[in-house]
C-alpha cells in the first residue's frame, strides 16, 4: 500500500507555462473585442452592465481612487481571515 | 470665562499630575493602588475578562485600531481635497442619503483624524513604551485593550453625528460638547492604568513617560473644558482648545514617542538631557503654534502681546527637539524605518512650525491674513508631523508588542516614500492652491478682472494634484496595516531574529534526487514526514546521498582540523606514583575514558 498523499505538487515552472497563461489572457481580451465587432449593439453580458457603472455614478475619476482603498481594505480583510484560519 | 483663568486652570491641573507622577499616586499611594487596580481589573466584572491580560495585548489592539483610522481619516480627508476640485464628484451617493456639505466633511476629518486615526496609534505607542520602561507590561492590559473597541465605537459615532446637522461652528470641536466628554471618560482609566504602571515600577520616570502623562492630564482638561462651550459661542475658548489639543495632546504624544523610538531603536542615548527637559516643560507651559486654523476676531492688546510672546517661545522646545533628535540619529537615520519615520517627521515640524506661528499670531486678534494657509499647515502639522511619528511608532514598538518583525521590507519602504512624496508633494501642491485662489478671490482683483471681461481659472487641476498626491499617505496606511497584520502572524520572531517558515508542510512526496534546501524552500520543516518515492514507509534519506560531492569533500577535510583542534595532554613518565583523582584528571585533559581502576587509568594514558 503506498503511502504517497492523494496529490503531489510539483516544483517546477516550465518558461511554456507562463506562455500558455499570457495567450489565455489574450484570447479572452480578443473575444470580448470580437464580440463587440459581431455584435454592435448587444452589450457584453454581465460586464456590460458593470462598466456603464462609473459613469452612472458621476462620470468622475475620484471613484478608481475610492476602488483601490476598498480593494485595499478588501485585502486587508482577506488577510485577516486567511492567516486566523492558518493559524 | 476668560482665556488668562482658563490657562491658570489647565497649567494648575498639569503641576498636580506632576506631582501625583512623583510621588506614586499622592499621598494615599497604597490605597489609590489598590482602588485602581481593582477598578481597573475585577471592579468590571465578567467584562474584564473578554481580553487576555498579556504583556503588549493593549498596545497591540489599539495599534489595530488606530492603523483602521488611519485609512479612513485619510481616505476622508483625500475626498475632502478631491471634492474642492470636483463639488459634484459623490453627487451620486446622494442617492443612498450621503450627501454631506463642507462643514459636515471638514467636521468628519477632524474627529476621525485627530481622535480616531492619530490619537489611538499615539495610544497605542505610549502603552508600548511605557511597558517597556517599567517592566514588560501596563498595570492591566486586558482593560485597556477593551477600551480601544469603546473608543473606536465613540470615533464612529462621531463620524455618524459629524454628517448631521448637531454640528456646531468651533473648529476642531464641532460636535456636541457631550461628545468630547465621553472621550474624556475613556481616556481616565487609561490615564490612571500609565500612573498606576510608572507606581508599581518604582523606578523614576524617564522623559517619554513624562511626555505621555502630561499628555493624558491635557486631554482630560480638553474634555472637561470643552462644556463650557454650551454656554455658547466663544471664539477665545475655542482657541484655547485647539491650541491644548493640537500641543498638549497629539504634539506631546508624539514627541514623547520620538524621544522613546530614536534611542530606543539605535541603542543610543539621548543627545542632552537638557534639551530634552527644555523640550517636556516648554511644550506643555506655551501656546503651540500648530492648529493655525482656529481664530479669535478681536482681542485686547495685552493679552495679545501676551499670547504672542508665548506662541514665539514655544519655538524653544521644539527646535530643541530637532536638536536633540537629529543629534541623537546622526548618521544612523538609515538603521531602522521607525527612525526614518520619526526623523522625517520631526524634521517637518520646522517649517510648519514657523509658518503656523506667523498664522496664529495674525489670527489672534489681529487681522487674519494668512487664513487661506491655515487649515494646509493644520493638515501637514497632522499628517507630515504627528502621522509620521505615529508610523514611525507602529515600524519599531507594533514589532516589539507582536514579537515578530513586519511581515515585509519591501512593504516598509513603499510605506515610506508613499507618505513622504504624498505629504510633501500634497503640502507643496495645495500652498500653491491656497495663494493663487487667494491672490484671484482678493477685492480689488476680481474687481480688475471683471472689468477687463477677463475670467480666471483658478488653480483647480492643480487642487486635483494635490488630492493625488495626499492619496499616497491613505495607499501608506493600508500598505503599513498589511504589513502589521501580516507581520503579526508570519513576521520573522525578534526572539532569535530567523526566518520563520510561513506554512510547515505536514507530508511530502520525494522523487528522483533532491537537496536540503529544496526541500526547505518547498515548505519542510522538521516535524514533516518525508515518504520516499516507491511506496516503501521505511524508507530513509542518507545525508551523504544527497550532500554534492564537493560538499561532502569539504567535510572531510575539515576533520583533521577537529582533530588538531582537541586538547592535548603532557602525560608524565611516573604514572604509577600518582594518586588516583590526579589520574582521573589527566585523563579528562588527554580525552581518554575515565572509567575503570587505576591501573586501566595508566594503561590508557600509556597507550
Amino acid at each position: 500500500m503506498s503511502g504517497l498523499p492523494e496529490m503531489t505538487q510539483g516544483q517546477e515552472e516550465p518558461v511554456a507555462s507562463t506562455a500558455v497563461w499570457t495567450l489565455s489572457l489574450v484570447g479572452a481580451f480578443a473575444f470580448m473585442i470580437l464580440y463587440g465587432v459581431l455584435y454592435p449593439n448587444h452589450p457584453f453580458p454581465g460586464l456590460g452592465d458593470i462598466l456603464p457603472l462609473f459613469s452612472e455614478l458621476g462620470n468622475s475619476v475620484v471613484w478608481f481612487f475610492i476602488a483601490g482603498i476598498i480593494l485595499g481594505l478588501s485585502m486587508l480583510l482577506a488577510m485577516m481571515v486567511g492567516e486566523s484560519i492558518a493559524e | 470665562m476668560e482665556i488668562r483663568t482658563l490657562f491658570i486652570s489647565y497649567i494648575i491641573w498639569l503641576f498636580f499630575v506632576r506631582y501625583l507622577t512623583i510621588t506614586g499616586l499622592g499621598p494615599f499611594g497604597s490605597f489609590a493602588r489598590d482602588i485602581s487596580a481593582f477598578m481597573l481589573g475585577k471592579g468590571l466584572g465578567p467584562a474584564a475578562d473578554l481580553m487576555e491580560d498579556r504583556a503588549g495585548g493593549a498596545a497591540k489592539t489599539w495599534f489595530a485600531h488606530g492603523i483602521f483610522w488611519f485609512i479612513i481619516a485619510a481616505t476622508l480627508s483625500f475626498l475632502g481635497m478631491w471634492t474642492a476640485y470636483e463639488p459634484n464628484a459623490l453627487h451620486s451617493l446622494g442617492a443612498i442619503g450621503y450627501s454631506p456639505s463642507v462643514a459636515q466633511t471638514t467636521a468628519a476629518v477632524h474627529v476621525v483624524t485627530a481622535f480616531g486615526a492619530l490619537s489611538m496609534m499615539l495610544m497605542a505607542a505610549g502603552f508600548a513604551m511605557q511597558g517597556r520602561l517599567t517592566g514588560g507590561r501596563m498595570a492591566n492590559e486586558a482593560t485597556t485593550a477593551l477600551i480601544a473597541f469603546a473608543w473606536s465605537a465613540v470615533v464612529a459615532v462621531g463620524l455618524i453625528l459629524s454628517h448631521t446637522d448637531l454640528i456646531g461652528t468651533s473648529s476642531w470641536f464641532e460636535l456636541p460638547p457631550v461628545y468630547y466628554i465621553l472621550l474624556t471618560f475613556l481616556a481616565l482609566p487609561l490615564f490612571v492604568n500609565h500612573l498606576l504602571t510608572m507606581a508599581n515600577s518604582g523606578s523614576p520616570a524617564m522623559i517619554p513617560q513624562w511626555f505621555i502623562v502630561m499628555g493624558y492630564a491635557a486631554f482630560i482638561w480638553l474634555g472637561v473644558v470643552s462644556m463650557f462651550l454650551l454656554a455658547g459661542e466663544n471664539h477665545t475658548l475655542s482657541w484655547l482648545l485647539v491650541k491644548v489639543l493640537f500641543g498638549g495632546w497629539l504634539l506631546s504624544q508624539a514627541l514623547g514617542i520620538a524621544h522613546h523610538v530614536i534611542p530606543s531603536a539605535l541603542g543610543v542615548p539621548l543627545w542632552s538631557r537638557s534639551l530634552a527637559t527644555l523640550t517636556l516643560f516648554g511644550t506643555f507651559l506655551t501656546f503651540s503654534p500648530l492648529g493655525a486654523v482656529a481664530s479669535v476676531p478681536s482681542m485686547g492688546a495685552f493679552m495679545q502681546a501676551m499670547v504672542a510672546i508665548l506662541l514665539s517661545l514655544s519655538l524653544v522646545p521644539l527646535i530643541a527637539t530637532v536638536v536633540n533628535l537629529t543629534k541623537t540619529a546622526s548618521g544612523r537615520v538609515m538603521e531602522s524605518y521607525g527612525v526614518k519615520f520619526t526623523i522625517l517627521g520631526v524634521i517637518i515640524l520646522i517649517p510648519i512650525s514657523f509658518g503656523s506661528l506667523f498664522a496664529s499670531v495674525s489670527a489672534f486678534g489681529g487681522g487674519n491674513e494668512l487664513a487661506h494657509i491655515a487649515s494646509t499647515l493644520d493638515m501637514l502639522a497632522l499628517w507630515g508631523v504627528i502621522g509620521m511619528i505615529a508610523l514611525g511608532s507602529a515600524h519599531l514598538l507594533f514589532p516589539q508588542v507582536t514579537g515578530r518583525d513586519l511581515f515585509s521590507c519591501a512593504k516598509k519602504k513603499m510605506t515610506f516614500w508613499l507618505a513622504t512624496v504624498g505629504v510633501i508633494g500634497y503640502g507643496t501642491s495645495q500652498f500653491i492652491v491656497d495663494y493663487v485662489d487667494n491672490s484671484i478671490g482678493a477685492t480689488d482683483v476680481s474687481l480688475a478682472l471683471e472689468e477687463a471681461g477677463v475670467s480666471a481659472a483658478g488653480a483647480g487641476e492643480v487642487q486635483a494634484f494635490a488630492a493625488i498626491m495626499f492619496y499616497g499617505v491613505a495607499l501608506a496606511g493600508v500598505f503599513a496595516a498589511q504589513n502589521m497584520l501580516q507581520g503579526s502572524f508570519r513576521g520573522t520572531l525578534l526572539s532569535d531574529n530567523a526566518p520563520a517558515a510561513n506554512v510547515t508542510t505536514a507530508q511530502m512526496a520525494i522523487g528522483g534526487t533532491t537537496s536540503i534546501r529544496n526541500l526547505l524552500a518547498a515548505g519542510a520543516g522538521v516535524d514533516t514526514v518525508l515518504t520516499v518515492d516507491g511506496g516503501s514507509t521505511e524508507g530513509r534519506i542518507s545525508l551523504a546521498d544527497i550532500s554534492p560531492a564537493d560538499e561532502v569533500a569539504e567535510e572531510e577535510d575539515a576533520q583533521p582540523e577537529e582533530a588538531d583542534e582537541e586538547p592535548v595532554a603532557e602525560i608524565p613518565a611516573n604514572l604509577s606514583k600518582m594518586l588516583k583523582g590526579e589520574l582521573v584528571e589527566l585523563a579528562k585533559a588527554a580525552g581518554v575514558s575515565t572509567s575503570g581502576t587505576k591501573s586501566d587509568l595508566i594503561e590508557r594514558l600509556s597507550a
